[in-house]
């Protein structure tokens, strides 16, 4: 509870400085934007570490707190996108590795959500928490990180 | 009690079987229980090791079939997935009985456990279900699928107490079997080893005592027997053992009597041995016995005549005391009662004064007496007395009785010796008188032998003469055998020597020929020198070519003379037989001798004898040959006096050595001298090769000395002999005989096939065999009337103003003019500027010689056509017919004979048609001859017989004669010999048109002389008239260009321009190839050389403007032949001239080229100017041949 104070005060603070992370790639007409609990101190992220971070393979965050990553719905267009811009593979392709690793027992997959306000919120309340949301979302309560 | 040996080895053996059985047992007992804990082992302990990779593995496989499921979002395949569970928990169910039942039933509730929350997970996952409690979901089923595998593996854990207490129990009863074996078997052993010990000993020691005993035997000590120590087999041994010993005891004991009586027998016998007087055995014998049987005293009584016994001999009697009686009669006292007995008598306990035997230190009675009696043959003849110290033993005895014959044999036969040494007294003296008589006997017999050595010695007489003869006899023999000997050694060494020559003979034709190669090339390029056409020469130049031409020439000269003689004596030579008259060769003899003789200042006469045949079957030109060589000879070898040659019948005392020759049926040619003369025994030297008589002969006159051997070798080849006949310092005789008739074998090689020598074509001679000597003519100044200009006229080249006088009368008799040049410059000139129809040509000139005006005339093309005739002394005609020239007359020459030279030239000089003679004796074929002839507006004349044509051509002259092979009076090939006797080159053409198939042979005969030959049937007039339209064409368009009469003679066309035209030369010969080149490119002509057949053949492909081939014989890889076919296959080449070149003048070689294709044939060393000519002749016609195609 604590932890979602801390992150409801820091995205008011650092709302206004948010930066818009416009979708590289225009033409599709789809984009996403990365966004954070407002607890979290990272502005910027690596597009390789959020990729090992969606899947899992990366944990935690350079300060040591658990990655909490959520997704949104598998059939989300903007999941499509984020899945093949950051992760580098088709969204089937992810959820085939996460039934291997669920199956297996080693792991369980991120939450998956149905909009980018359940994402917001899912973030905003999750100290560690990191999304995506499409272009348009509203998210005035998270912290909007960019990639590198 | 009796253990036997066998008992206590079964005793060894039943107690280690119970031990060994005992051991079994107790072992089998101890791995039973062992036994026991392994399977509780495996049966408990093993399946639960193999259910717990089992079950997981089951269970993984579930976990995939969901996680498939969920992954192909099927439903169905979830459905599958649940399903295993039951599997699993069935498999759970049937490891229940190793399985703590608590595990089991907490390991079921997992496992159900996961599978529900699985299938729940799946099936939402298949929905698409996603969200915060789905991954809720998830996590507990994996907390499921955790706690039933950590179920799974405390299940399927082993107990570790529990299985170290199982291999602990092994392991003891292990240890406990070990130990129960080493015991056992400790105690087994010692029981065996100790029965063993027990048994063994007790055998050793038996054995001991056997081996010991058995030893002992060996070394023959038998007195103590064996210890019999136990009571087994051994022991048996023992007894048996002891037992064989007694027995070998008692053998041996018998065997030592045997032996001593046996030696007793044998001592007696030697000591009786010998001849020995009766006395003399007895004393022996009684000396031996008494030792034997080791009697003291011993005597024996032989018997007498009369029956009674008599003391023989004594030992030791003497000291008896008072000696024995020397008598006994039968049965009286013990003697003569033993001998009566015929037995032993042993008589013991003798009473002490019975008897007493003495000795040095004592004396006593004797123990017994024994008398035995010696029998024999039934009767006693002795008794033998022995007496005893020692009682008689029975060896005694048995020695006593077994030489008791013994001793009766010996006396007997002592006795019998004595008896018979008294008869050989009385015999020896019976035999003394016998000597005496013999003596007399041989005195008689001395006398005999007197008589029968006289017989001997007149017997001895006998057989000595008898072996003279023998060896006379056998001497002949020797001298028979001997003489065949020399004779087969003759008949090899003849064989050799022909073998020898044959080899000799084919080497010096071989070598001939190789020299003429090189030979050739001198020639031609000094001869090239020597004209130095292009001027650079000094005239001293000039000269020293001329003499290596002239020096060539002669060398040349020499070369074939050789060749010749090889070729007669290798047989290569070939003759041609036909009818020579006497008369000619008289004649001619004549001609040629009589300015020698002349020269010689010898008188020259030739004489035909009467009574003989006009002609003879010969060939002529080896007659003159032989002629020319001994004439030649004579006048050589003649200073002063004279030269005969008589043609006459042989003589009827000559004899020859040809054994088909006799006086009778041979011509004689005497060729007489009163030259050297030739000593007898240098008679054969002077034919043989190389050889004359003197040395220094040889130097005088030059020569080869071949000229006398060549006409011998000739002679014999045409059937005949020369013979010599000559004293040394008063002249020579030669004789050649020739048979009237030729022999058979020549007969038969004579024919129409005969082989005619390419190089001897047949001079141009005179024709008038019986023309008387030549008519002397006026002397006059040798004006010649000019001739104008246009005017035809003759040209005279002659330095004889008489000989020139008389020609230009007969020159103008028949109506021409002529112009005389006395030397060879002038006649050149004149020939050059004012172009005579004809030129008569001396070879004896001033300034050159008639040849080099000749090849001068040749050379230059606006004198090469005009026809030239020979007159000359020398008698050259073929090399002045070589040359091209019309005809070649031998000086002296008649007047006749000039009027033949100026028709043989001037008819070719005028203008006019050829005119024909038809001889035909059919009429209707002769009419349409004369017919079609006429048609072509051509002057012909018909006759019907070869007579008649002979009698018409000798007054006419025609130009071509077609003629009928069969003639009624005579066949056309002899009108064809007959016409060329009589006209020689000057006789007109021949077509032969015939109507019969003629031989190979027949034909080539026919090619000699005639131009063409026609068949007869149904087209025959038509290629009659195409032959005959070719013959004038040929005359019209050059009189003269064409005669060549296939015989050698090419008389340059002219107008033939040499410059540009283009000639293949295949010679393997770079000299002569150089030769030949430089020749032919010094009249412009364009030289293309190959150097074999092959090359040649291959230059023709190349190059299509070949107009003439001259093509060499001899040569590698391909000959000429070869060459010449292939040429000839080409129908392309069909009509190429081909000229064929080739040093080996052999016969057929011309022939042969001619088969092979060639057009014409030159041999070598090859002529420049004659070369010239054929190519010119070859190019003129090719030329012709092109403008007609």
């Amino acid at each position: 509870m604590r932890a979602v104070r801390l992150g409801a005060l820091l995205v008011g603070l650092l709302a206004p400085c948010a930066l818009h992370v416009a979708a590289s790639r225009a033409a599709t007409g789809v984009s996403f934007r990365v966004v954070v609990n407002p607890g979290n101190p990272s502005s910027a992220v690596e597009r390789r570490f959020l990729a090992e971070a969606f899947l899992k393979k990366t944990t935690r965050w350079a300060d040591g707190r658990a990655i909490r990553p959520v997704d949104l719905n598998g059939e989300s267009p903007v999941r499509q996108r984020f899945c093949e811009d950051v992760i580098g593979r088709s969204v089937v392709a992810v959820k085939n590795y996460w039934q291997q690793i669920v199956f297996s027992g080693r792991d369980l997959p991120p939450p998956e959500l149905d909009t980018d306000d359940e994402i917001v919120r899912y973030v905003a309340k999750h100290d560690g928490a990191i999304g995506y949301v499409s272009g348009s979302a509203n998210v005035e309560r998270v912290k909007i990180v960019t990639l590198r | 009690m009796r253990v036997t040996i066998r008992s206590k080895l079964a005793a060894i053996v039943v107690a280690a079987v119970l031990a060994l059985v005992v051991l079994i047992v107790g072992t089998n007992l101890i791995a039973n229980r062992m036994q026991a804990e392994l399977e509780t082992i495996q049966g408990r302990y093993l399946p639960k090791m193999d259910l717990g990779p089992r079950l997981e593995a089951d269970f993984e496989r579930a976990r995939r079939a969901f996680q498939d499921a969920v992954g192909s979002h099927d439903l169905d395949a979830v459905n599958e997935a649940r399903d295993r569970k039951g599997a699993i928990l069935d498999e759970l169910a049937a490891a229940r009985d190793f399985l703590d039942p608590a595990q089991a039933t907490a390991l079921r509730e997992a496992i159900e456990g996961y599978f529900t929350t699985a299938f729940d997970v799946s099936r939402r996952l298949v929905g698409g279900e996603t969200g915060e409690a789905l991954v809720g979901a998830m996590a507990a089923m994996q907390a499921k699928q955790a706690l039933a595998t950590d179920r799974l593996k405390i299940a399927t854990r082993l107990d570790r107490g529990e299985l170290r207490e199982a291999f602990g129990t092994i392991a003891r009863t292990q240890t406990t079997v070990g130990r129960v074996r080493l015991v056992l078997s400790a105690a087994c052993l010692a029981l065996v080893i100790s029965l063993a010990v027990w048994v063994g000993s007790g055998v050793l020691r038996s054995l001991g005592a056997v081996d010991d005993g058995l030893r002992r035997f060996g070394k023959g000590d038998f007195a103590r027997p064996i210890a019999v120590v136990s009571r087994d087999e051994l022991g048996d041994v023992a007894v048996q053992a002891n037992q064989m010993a007694d027995s070998l005891r008692q053998l041996m004991a018998e065997r030592d009597r045997r032996d001593w009586l046996k030696n007793a027998q044998a001592g007696l016998v030697r000591e009786l041995r010998g001849e020995l007087e009766p006395e003399e055995v007895a004393t022996r014998a009684v000396r031996f016995l008494a030792r034997a049987v080791e009697a003291p005293a011993a005597a024996l009584y032989t018997a007498d005549a009369d029956g009674s016994f008599r003391l023989a001999a004594e030992h030791a009697l003497a000291s008896a005391g008072g000696g024995a009686p020397a008598r006994f009669r039968m049965g009286e006292g013990l003697v003569g009662q033993a001998a009566r007995q015929e037995d032993l008598t042993v008589v013991s306990d003798v009473p002490t004064d019975y008897m007493r035997v003495r000795s040095g230190t004592g004396e006593g009675a004797p123990r017994a007496i024994v008398l035995v009696p010696l029998p024999h043959a039934s009767r006693v003849v002795g008794v033998l007395e022995l007496a005893m110290f020692k009682p008689w033993s029975e060896g005694a005895a048995e020695l006593v009785s077994s030489v008791r014959d013994t001793l009766a044999i010996a006396i007997v036969v002592a006795r019998a010796r004595a008896a018979t040494r008294e008869l050989l007294a009385a015999t020896q003296r019976q035999a003394e008188r016998l000597a005496a008589q013999e003596e007399e006997l041989r005195a008689n017999n001395d006398e005999l032998a007197a008589q029968e050595e006289e017989l001997r010695t007149a017997n001895t007489d006998l057989s000595q003469r008898t072996e003279e003869l023998e060896a006379q006899r056998q001497t002949l023999a020797q001298r028979n055998a001997d003489l065949d000997e020399a004779r087969v050694r003759l008949e090899q060494r003849a064989a050799e020597l022909t073998t020898v020559s044959a080899y000799k003979s084919q080497f010096l034709a071989n070598m001939s020929h190789e020299l003429r190669t090189p030979l050739n090339s001198m020639l031609l390029l000094s001869n090239l020198l020597a004209e130095n056409e292009d001027g650079r020469l000094t005239p001293r130049q000039i000269e020293f070519a001329r003499t290596i031409f002239s020096a060539g020439k002669d060398l040349l000269a020499l070369i074939n003379q050789v060749l010749d003689l090889a070729k007669v004596e290798s047989g290569h030579q070939e003759i041609e037989i036909g009818p020579v008259p006497l008369a000619d060769l008289a004649e001619r003899a004549r001609r040629v001798f009589t300015p020698l003789a002349r020269d010689k200042g010898l008188a020259f006469a030739v004489t035909v004898a009467a009574g003989l045949p006009d002609a003879i079957p010969t060939d002529r030109r080896r007659v003159e040959q032989i002629l020319t060589n001994l004439l030649g000879n004579a006048i050589k070898f003649t200073t002063k006096g004279e030269v005969t040659l008589r043609i006459e019948p042989a003589g009827a005392d000559a004899r020859f050595r040809r054994l088909d020759l006799e006086p009778g049926g041979c011509i004689a040619f005497v060729v007489c001298d009163t030259g050297l003369g030739i000593a007898p025994e240098d008679f054969e030297r002077v034919f043989a090769p190389f050889e004359q008589v003197d040395a220094a002969a040889d130097r005088r006159y030059g020569g080869t000395g071949l000229g006398l051997g060549i006409a011998r070798e000739l002679t014999a080849l045409l059937g005949g002999e020369l013979q010599l006949r000559s004293t040394l310092g008063a002249g020579s005789t030669f004789t050649c005989f020739l048979p009237r008739r030729p022999p058979a074998q020549l007969a038969a090689s004579a024919g129409p096939a005969a082989i005619v020598e390419p190089s001897g074509a047949q001079s141009g001679r005179g024709r008038s065999p019986a023309a008387s000597s030549p008519k002397a003519h006026a002397s006059g100044a040798p004006t010649a009337a000019a001739p104008g200009p246009g005017e035809p006229f003759l040209l005279l080249i002659e330095d004889d103003p008489v000989f020139a006088a008389t020609f230009g009368e007969v020159i103008e008799g028949q109506g021409f003019t002529y112009l005389l040049a006395t030397n060879g410059q002038t006649g050149l000139r004149v020939a050059r500027e004012r172009r005579p129809k004809g030129i008569i040509l001396d070879v004896r000139l001033p300034d050159m010689d008639g040849w080099r005006v000749m090849e001068k005339l040749r050379a230059d093309p606006s004198t090469a056509s005009i026809p030239v005739h020979f007159i000359s002394a020398l008698d050259a005609s073929e090399r002045g017919l070589a040359m091209g020239a019309v005809g070649y007359l031998t000086k002296p020459v008649t007047r006749r004979d000039l009027v033949s030279v100026i028709e043989a030239l001037v008819p070719r000089a005028g203008e006019r048609s050829a005119r024909f003679l038809v001889v035909e004796d059919d009429a209707f074929t002769a009419d349409s001859i004369v017919r079609v002839l006429e048609a072509e507006r051509l002057e012909t004349r018909r006759v019907s017989s070869a007579e008649a044509a002979l009698a018409v051509l000798s007054r006419e002259r025609f130009d071509c004669m077609i003629l009928d092979l069969s003639l009624a009076d005579m066949s056309g090939l002899d009108l064809l010999q007959a016409l060329r006797e009589q006209q020689g080159g000057a006789a007109p053409k021949v077509v032969v048109y015939t109507a019969r198939a003629l031989s190979r042979p027949e034909t080539k005969a026919l090619e000699a002389y005639a131009e063409a030959i026609v068949l007869k049937d149904g087209s025959s007039v038509e290629r009659l008239l195409d032959e005959v339209r070719l013959f004038v064409r040929r005359f019209q368009s050059g009189p003269g260009r064409d005669d060549a009469p296939s015989r050698g003679l090419e008389p340059a066309p002219p107008d033939v321009r040499f410059e540009g035209r283009k000639v293949l030369v295949v010679d393997d010969d770079m000299r002569t190839v150089y030769a030949l080149s430089a020749t032919l490119r010094a009249k412009g002509i364009e030289v293309v050389v190959a150097d074999t057949g092959k090359a040649a053949l291959e230059a023709l492909e190349a190059r299509s403007d070949i107009e003439i081939v001259l093509m060499d014989i001899m040569m590698p890889e391909m000959d000429g032949y070869e060459a010449m076919r292939r040429i000839r296959a080409d129908a392309r080449f069909g009509a190429l001239p081909i000229i064929a070149l080739t040093a080996k003048a052999m016969k057929g070689d011309a022939e042969k080229c001619v088969e092979a294709g060639a057009s014409r044939y030159l041999p070598k060393p090859i002529d420049a100017d004659r070369l010239l000519a054929l190519i010119a002749a070859c190019l003129g016609g090719a030329g012709e041949a092109r403008a007609r195609g």
